[in-house]
């Protein structure tokens, strides 16, 4: 890894429990989060660790330590308006661990970026992850899902939101390695104007996933004249003792819904804000991911 | 499995391919010079496009090591008492029963490149059908011909469809006239019979305006050392309100790599149906695809694929919606076995202006072993917003639970597994005419033998 400047190293220890250390560069800036005991139903805002940090490439680790159980919260603002910002967490889940991963994050209509993310699971740890994106001129959001000791799981709700001539471009790899693992990737879009979305996913099941359990879901909503959709959903199974299912579907607001809301006094605006919201949060079990959402809908349709 | 059976052959060419093959094919053929120009400029094209990247390997096809050609003793037949009795028992060991021959509406064999029987009922004469095999087509209709060959496929489409351009060899002619509706289906038999022959049927159908047709190809062949190539084109045209259906059965030996593209348009409320099953061979690479052209039109791809030891299945479906209210169901099954491969490779596209077209894909997969493989590949490309698509696909192993319930009914487990197997495919075999069910139920217990259990 090249740095332009950057051989401070420093330590910020914000949160009992959690360390943090950092190399702050002109293009790139890495920032390794520990949290090493926390107590069940902590909050750790990754704001707090980078937003000192003004590299518009953000390289950051974040390593939970074994049984700990941790909400990690990702709400990072790219803070350059110059180059491609891009974002790179990558989680390492702790055994027995419990995590829950919710990222939130809205960019500048004139910014493109990448978003990547990695999540590494060793075994019998949980990790729930709740992402809600949008904005950007053309994003990239790369998942990774790395199954990797026996019985981790992962599972993955994202919720991507564009519109105008914005594009968003999706990747995933659910990467099954160990027996008896389980992920989930679900994710569901929103597509007004003329913006676009495309969604390549993967599911690889290895030799050595014996019982382990996978399942890929995408959905998309076109609402606009120009609105396009693109998925690839992608199964490799090379083991004969799993269960594993993949899905996509594209379509529009049903019109029989429409009716039936309108037909109970609603505007065409409410209703259609109402199966707008109910489809995008239908999979989402997480009431904070919940109200984000409705928020980002709101501003999109006021 | 069909046994080999010795044939003695009428004029074979070298081994390889070249310019000099492919003039002397046309030659012999005493085709027009657009034929064998059109011929000459697909060589170009094959020789200049590269093998695909993509899906299974065909590294180990060498094509200097195939005859292009190969042009059986026998002649062409009329009646079925004419037929040697050599051919009549390679008839009997794909299964066909004699009163069920009798009752076919009309046979074209494909046998050694050549089309040796064919046979039509009167009555659909009386009515302007057209059911011959391709070179007589091109001799005794060239207008016809000539409209539509190669207009769905065309020599550029791929390195195969260049290759078979380039040499096709018999395939059948249909042409069915408007408002004519074909109760029973036309079948053809093909069978490779030559070590290291290449086939290169062409197909092409057209069914003119609110008629219909149902043609079925079966295909076996006996075991030979060296790879075999077979790489089909099939066209079909069906306009506005015509119905085809296109039942396939392929039963390729072991060394056989089956390549084949085919491809039909559906005008204005037209109907294709393509119900593949794809058994044997090294490697298949067949994707049946279906151009959605006209508004109304309905295309439909049932497909079964069984992937044993050594064997890549590479199949799937491509349908393409170009008008509004036009609709597609694609359903693909498939079966891995004994570490073979069985991959779905998919797409489906809606483009702009394909209003309220609909889709739906599906795609299972049943694992029998710790080391086969099931995968994936589908695209779904929707520039229409108001296009409804789903796809689904699932992968799973012969489940503990059923297995146990059939086996406190009496069942062996043995039994168990096929039965599960043999309802696995059963959207499969009903789509399929009787005489075919009979048979791939045949082939399904003879490919389950000694697998699971």
């Amino acid at each position: 890894m090249a740095y332009v400047k950057g051989t401070v190293i420093n330590q910020i220890p914000y949160q009992p429990g959690i360390c943090a250390t950092y190399v702050d560069g002109e293009q790139q800036s890495l920032v390794h989060i520990l949290i090493s005991s926390a107590v069940p139903g902590t909050l750790v805002r990754l704001a707090d660790y980078v937003n000192h940090l003004t590299a518009p490439a953000l390289v950051v680790r974040v390593e939970v330590a074994d049984h700990v159980q941790v909400i990690l919260r990702d709400e990072w603002q790219p803070s350059s308006m110059l180059g491609t910002p891009s974002w790179s967490v990558h989680y390492t889940i702790g055994a027995n661990a419990h995590v829950t991963i919710q990222q939130y994050q809205r960019w500048p209509t004139t910014l493109s970026g990448i978003i990547r993310t990695t999540i590494a699971c060793k075994s019998d740890s949980a990790t729930e992850y709740y992402g809600v994106m949008r904005g950007g001129a053309s994003m990239e959001y790369d998942m990774q899902l790395l199954l990797e000791e026996r019985a981790s799981s992962a599972h993955v709700s994202l919720v991507i939101i564009v519109n105008g001539d914005q594009k968003a471009m999706i990747t995933s790899m659910q990467r099954h390695t160990n027996a008896h693992t389980a992920s989930t990737f679900l994710v569901r879009g929103l597509v007004k104007d003329q913006a676009y979305i495309s969604c390549i996913g993967t599911v690889h099941l290895a030799e050595p996933a014996s019982a382990a359990n996978a399942a890929q879901k995408s959905a998309f909503l076109l609402d606009g004249v120009g609105a396009r959709a693109f998925a690839k959903p992608i199964l490799e199974a090379l083991n004969n003792e799993v269960s594993c299912t993949h899905g996509s579907a594209v379509g529009s607001l049903d019109e029989e819904q429409m009716t039936y809301c309108r037909l109970r006094g609603m505007h065409e605006h409410e209703a259609r804000t109402l199966l707008t919201r109910s489809f995008l949060t239908e999979l989402c079990a997480d009431q904070v991911t919940q109200s984000v959402i409705s928020d980002q809908l709101q501003k999109l349709f006021s | 499995m069909p046994h080999p059976q010795k044939t003695d052959t009428f004029f074979k060419a070298k081994k390889g391919l070249n310019k000099t093959i492919v003039t002397q094919l046309s030659e012999r053929k005493n085709e027009p010079g657009w034929m064998t120009d059109y011929r000459l400029s697909a060589l170009e094209i094959f020789e200049r496009l590269p093998l695909p990247r993509w899906g299974a390997d065909l590294s180990g096809l060498n094509h200097n090591d195939i005859y292009y050609y190969v042009q059986p003793l026998e002649k062409q037949h009329t009646s079925w008492d004419e037929v040697p009795d050599q051919i009549k028992t390679t008839f009997e060991h794909l299964g066909i029963p004699q009163a069920e021959q009798q009752f076919l509406a009309g046979v074209g064999a494909q046998y050694e490149s050549e089309v040796i029987y064919k046979k039509l009922k009167e009555e659909w004469v009386k009515r302007g059908v057209l059911f011959t095999d391709m070179s007589t087509a091109l001799k005794e209709y060239p207008e016809l011909f000539k409209t539509y060959f190669g207009t769905v496929i065309p020599s550029h489409d791929n390195k195969f469809a260049a290759l078979n351009s380039a040499v096709w060899s018999g395939g059948s002619f249909v042409w069915v006239p408007e408002g004519v509706v074909i109760d029973q289906p036309l079948q053809a038999y093909f069978r490779i019979n030559s070590m290291s022959m290449g086939q290169f049927e062409r197909t092409l159908i057209i069914a003119q305006p609110s008629s219909f047709v149902h043609y079925v190809e079966g295909c076996s062949a006996p075991l030979y050392r060296k790879n075999s190539l077979h790489s089909a084109v099939v066209e079909l045209v069906a306009l506005p309100n015509a119905n085809i259906r296109y039942t396939t059965i392929q039963n390729w030996s072991n060394n056989v790599y089956n390549l084949v593209t085919k491809r039909g348009i559906a005008h204005e409320r037209a109907r294709i149906e393509w119900i593949d099953g794809n058994f044997g061979s090294a490697v298949t690479m067949k994707y049946p695809c279906i151009i959605l052209k006209g508004a109304g039109s309905q295309g439909q791809i049932v497909s079964i694929a069984v992937a044993s030891k050594g064997q890549h299945q590479d199949t799937g479906g491509k349908i393409i919606h170009l008008a509004p209210n036009t609709t597609s169901n694609i359903l693909s099954k498939s079966i891995s076995k004994q570490g073979g491969r069985a991959s779905y490779r998919g797409l489906l596209k809606i483009i702009k202006g394909a209003v309220r077209a609909k889709s739906r894909v599906q795609c299972e997969a049943l694992l029998l072993d710790q080391h086969s493989r099931s995968d994936t590949y589908p695209t779904v490309h929707i520039d229409e917003p108001t296009a409804d698509v789903g796809h689904e696909a699932s992968v799973s192993k012969l489940s503990d639970e059923q297995v146990a319930y059939l086996q406190s009914r009496g069942l062996s487990v043995q039994a168990a597994h096929a039965l599960i197997v043999n309802g696995f495919i059963d959207v499969f075999v009903k789509e399929l005419p009787m005489e075919y069910a009979i048979e791939i139920n045949r082939l399904i217990a003879m490919h389950m033998e000694g697998s699971i259990g």
